[in-house]
């Protein structure tokens, strides 16, 4: 008996030992390639079938810095960014409420419409983007990109902020005005707290979406918005993939910290903004 | 949990309210900026005449009254005593778009030349790396007299796109002599035509790029030294020559065909015309060379790489042994250990492709005060000192022709200027080019 | 009469809320995809004139067609291979293993760094002097010569699937764990072993989060551009093919906006038809 018990347990526990074995496997398929960056970016005369680099070195990372001003770069994605959040969360708000606390004819119709920005290729509306920026000078100015993020940001935000202001309890507001609440402070201490994680998590996603967005800041960037993503593809093209490797390992940092402040603060299942209609 | 909420939303407002604040402060300077301008374009115009009228009675007293020595001194004083004030007006800052160089002049431009500017002329530069289309889209959308990129160093094929997009340049030789006395040194021939088109004057020679055969001594120990001998020693290298595909955006794409067919047939006529190619594909020597060139290409690495970065990544895995590239991008990737100490250059006696030739040009669609400026720079980049760093720095030959002011040690790593220039072969015939461009892919990828 | 009034201005303050997310649309989206529409049925160059000649032309090139099926077998393809590695993943998270929560970090982070980057790390990682490769010489028996992965299709299916899974991941561990473990334990106690379960029991009740999940993948595979941009090679899906027309000087905007309308239109039919075999109940 205690032996048919032991074998049991060896099992089991064996089959936990693969389940590990196989997650491990996952997280090195997903990490080994940054670690190739990594390594890339410290080894010096690294040639031939080497598993590890020779030589280290910084000298790329110097050389980073000196050709590529990372200061600006960072500046810029991060003012684009921070100035796309701020415009779809003013913008998702009022709509969100909108469209997840009143009872709208064909709600259904109108999300999906409002969320045709993410179903088309992004490159196809970016070509219109661009000519209209041409034309009204918005091309190559910092509100320019922001506002071509915009388009795709504000779909998420107010998906997000729809499903949020949606699963707010009525009951909770009434209570609230029966205590003798105005509708102020209402605001301020029910329905604000209520709200935060969700308005939160919209707004780190779509600073997600826009710190990483390549193809409409492609389009409509100028000498003075190079962002990072722009940048790497330039440094991609050119060759020296070691210096390129550097330069993304600097410019990869803040998206690491964004990472973590997924992790601790919204269910990453969010991310994936889905579709309510299917 | 609830904390951390809290602290965090906290800082995120924060950043949101500082953000506002320095779009705020940042919004109501452009229009301020616009009328500051526009006081500036009056009082250039106003001082750019008095330059000029003094400087036209300085070349007069000159011209006349050679001999009087004390006349001329003291005009010169007069000018020396002028300009300082309309000094003060000019603008302190240009804006210098670079589309030519790779990450080594990048570091180059950044390290050695903007200093020295900044130094030398006090002109503040900022200087933006950007690419050809680009650029050209934004060129064709500036309203006149309004462009923001003041200086482009750019490849030689953009000058000729650019003019038949219908951007004006200026015309910088012979027009702007007076203002870029360096630019005397360029060799004409260089300001005259680009990879067969005509481009008159309209840019400065800062560089000139030489394609090389490049190899790996590790597994190449004798190189060929023609084309031909290329070609028929091909079984030696099967699947180790590093070819470029022909519709990749770098100019390898169609430099490697072109040195090429250059060894078969003459492409060109003895006045340096380009022979109309409808006359060329009816000559035996042609379909030949055109047959040849199809065979090499099967005896390249496969798949070919789409663009040289993915060709200098075989080279560093030891796939690919020997190709035919750019020879300053090569020995200074040896040099910075990007690629293997291995790597040697040698050269092919028919003729290899000059490369990606170096071109300063001036759009005219930039405001009017800023033109003096971006002529010192010209001038001051064209200058012997200048020009005697690019060399010693970065082993990329000169725009200008000072051979005897170079410091001999130069010719102990790269080939001296007299044993290349024969070798050197400047695309003449577009039409091939072109032809190489639009057929290749299907003509010549196996 | 109050009624109606306070009725009104009920509608009136929604439509007022409704209107930022609308003028968006319409501004950032529908307006510049009217300017891709137009600028496609204007000879190119010119503002006046219409033609139908950049449809004309590029669909009767026979590289059309190769373009168009590269996209779909691209995109189809990342689905897949998201789908197979979904399901083993989400069974393996949730069952809140040690460690899992970094597991779920891992799980998004290809979502969360610029694409760009990871691209290049990918064609680090499988370049012919890459880990991958020389693992591969090492300890795989006749394998002597590096395979080639990077600018090959299936490398670019790898490279899709990279980017792209998580969607397909987050909505299929979401179901799972949302299942009720009763329904698991009702099939054991019915005498099915493990894999029974998993095939008849739990696999029907999460294939609608996957099927969601490999809408938005394929959506997001179906558009891609920076991966095929700088590791597709001599690959070139539509969305670079877009690009490469406006990137040539002179740009061609009609021949690059007609190629748009293109891809715009295959994407909303193919996902009509999706969606359409999604609602029907699965058996």
């Amino acid at each position: 008996m205690t032996l048919a018990r032991k074998y049991l347990n060896a099992i089991l526990r064996s089959r936990k030992l693969l389940i590990q074995t196989l997650l491990l496997c996952f997280a090195l398929m997903i990490f080994t390639p940054f670690l190739m960056i990594v390594l890339r970016s410290v080894g010096r005369g690294w040639f031939g079938r080497l598993w590890l680099p020779p030589e280290l070195t910084l000298d790329w990372y110097r050389w980073a810095v000196e050709v590529t001003n990372i200061v600006e770069i960072t500046k810029n994605t991060l003012v684009i960014a921070l100035l796309a959040v701020l415009m779809s969360t003013v913008i998702a708000i009022p709509t969100g409420w909108a469209l997840g606390r009143r009872n709208i004819p064909g709600r259904e119709l109108l999300m999906s419409i409002l969320l045709l920005p993410r179903m088309i290729p992004p490159i196809a509306f970016a070509l219109g983007v661009a000519q209209i920026f041409y034309r009204t000078d918005l091309i190559n100015t910092h509100i320019g990109v922001a506002l071509a993020h915009v388009s795709i940001c504000a779909p998420f935000a107010i998906l997000i902020l729809s499903a949020t202001f949606e699963a707010l309890d009525e009951r909770l507001l009434e209570a609230s005005g029966v205590c003798g609440a105005n509708p102020i402070r209402t605001f301020i201490h029910v329905v604000f707290p209520l709200i935060l994680p969700g308005v939160l998590a919209s707004m780190i996603f779509t600073f997600t979406t826009s710190y990483n967005e390549f193809t409409l800041t492609l389009m409509t960037y100028g000498k003075d918005t190079v962002t990072l993503p722009v940048r790497t593809y330039l440094a991609i093209g050119e060759g020296y993939w070691e210096v390129t490797s550097a330069m993304s390992i600097l410019l990869i940092i803040p998206s690491i910290i964004v990472l973590f402040m997924i992790q601790r603060q919204v269910a990453p299942e969010k991310l994936v903004g889905g579709f309510k209609g299917v | 949990m609830k904390n951390y909420t809290r602290v965090v939303f906290s800082i995120l407002a924060t950043v949101v309210i500082l953000s506002m604040l320095a779009a705020q402060c940042g919004a109501p300077a452009t229009p301020e900026t616009i009328v500051e301008t526009v006081v500036v374009k009056e009082t250039v115009e106003v001082e750019k005449e008095v330059v000029k009228e003094v400087e036209k009675i300085v070349t007069q007293e000159v011209e006349v009254e050679v001999v009087v020595t004390q006349e001329v001194e003291v005009e010169v004083e007069v000018v020396v005593t002028a300009t300082p004030e309309p000094m003060a007006e000019r603008p302190a800052a240009i804006t210098i778009v670079d589309t030519n160089s790779g990450a080594n002049f990048q570091w180059y431009w950044q390290n050695q030349v903007i200093p020295a500017i900044e130094d030398q002329l006090g002109i503040k530069v900022d200087y933006v790396v950007s690419k050809e289309a680009e650029l050209i889209e934004r060129m064709k959308a500036w309203e006149a007299g309004e462009g923001d990129s003041h200086l482009l160093f750019v490849k030689p094929g953009t000058i000729p796109k650019a003019l038949g997009e219908g951007i004006e340049l200026e015309t910088l030789y012979p027009e702007k002599l007076d203002v870029i006395p360096n630019m005397e040194k360029n060799p004409t021939a260089y300001l005259e035509t680009v990879l067969g088109t005509p481009i008159d004057g309209k840019g400065a020679l800062y560089w000139r790029s030489q394609y090389a055969l490049i190899y790996n001594s590790e597994y190449i120990k004798d190189p060929p030294t023609s084309w031909q001998e290329f070609y028929d020693r091909r079984d030696e290298w099967e699947g180790h020559i590093g070819i470029v595909r022909p519709d990749a955006k770098s100019g390898s794409s169609y430099r490697i065909p072109y040195s090429f067919l250059n060894a078969y047939v003459d492409m060109v006529d003895e006045d340096g015309n380009a022979i109309p190619l409808e006359e060329l594909q009816q000559t035996e020597e042609w379909q030949d060379a055109w047959a040849k060139l199809q065979d090499f290409y099967t005896y390249g690495k496969q798949p070919l790489p789409a663009e040289p970065p993915n060709m200098f990544e075989d080279f560093n895995a030891g796939d690919t042994w020997i190709s035919f590239y750019a020879m300053d991008y090569s020995l200074w990737s040896r040099h910075q250990g990007t690629m293997p100490p291995t790597i040697k250059s040698g050269f092919l006696a028919e003729g290899m492709a000059a490369g990606s030739d170096g071109y300063l040009i001036v759009p005219a669609g930039i405001p009017e005060e800023y033109k003096p400026v971006v002529y010192d720079v010209v001038n001051f980049l064209l200058s012997d000192d200048q020009q005697i760093r690019l060399i010693t720095t970065m082993w990329q030959y000169t725009g200008t022709d000072i051979w005897d002011k170079i410091p001999g040690v130069v010719w102990d790593t790269i080939p001296a200027w007299e044993d290349m220039e024969p070798a050197r072969l400047r695309i003449g015939n577009s039409e091939v080019k072109e032809y190489i461009k639009e057929f290749g892919p299907e003509e010549l990828v196996p | 009469m109050l009624k109606r009034g306070s009725k009104a201005r009920f509608i009136l303050i929604t439509l007022l809320l409704l209107s930022p997310g609308l003028l968006t649309f319409f501004l950032l989206f529908f307006y510049p995809m009217m300017v891709t529409l137009t600028r496609s049925l204007r000879p190119e160059g010119e503002q006046i004139g219409w033609t139908l000649e950049h449809y004309v032309t590029f669909l009767a090139e026979p590289r059309a067609r190769e373009v168009i099926l590269l996209t779909f077998v691209l995109s189809i393809g990342a689905v897949l291979c998201s789908v197979l590695l979904s399901i083993p993943l989400g069974l393996a998270l949730r069952q809140k293993l040690r460690a899992h929560r970094f597991y779920r970090l891992t799980m998004i982070t290809p979502r969360v760094v610029p694409g760009l980057i990871g691209a290049l790390g990918l064609l680090l990682l499988f370049g012919s002097r890459g880990w991958v490769n020389l693992f591969l010489i090492r300890f795989v028996p006749f394998v002597n010569e590096p395979i080639s992965i990077n600018y090959t299709i299936p490398g670019l299916i790898l490279f899709y699937t990279w980017l792209y899974f998580p969607f397909i991941a987050l909505t299929t561990l979401a179901a799972l764990e949302g299942l009720d473990p009763a329904i698991e334990e009702a099939a054991d106690v019915a005498g099915a072993n493990r894999w029974q379960v998993l095939r008849h029991v739990v696999i029907p009740l999460i294939t609608p989060a996957i099927l969601a999940g490999s809408v938005l993948t394929f959506m997001a595979a179906f558009g891609a551009f920076s991966i095929p941009l700088i590791a597709g090679g001599n690959h070139r899906p539509l969305s670079v093919e877009i690009y490469r027309q406006i990137d040539f000087t002179p740009a061609r905007w009609s021949a690059a906006s007609a190629r748009a309308m293109i891809m715009a239109v295959l994407q909303v039919i193919f996902l009509t038809i999706y969606m359409r075999v999604l609602r029907r109940p699965i058996t």
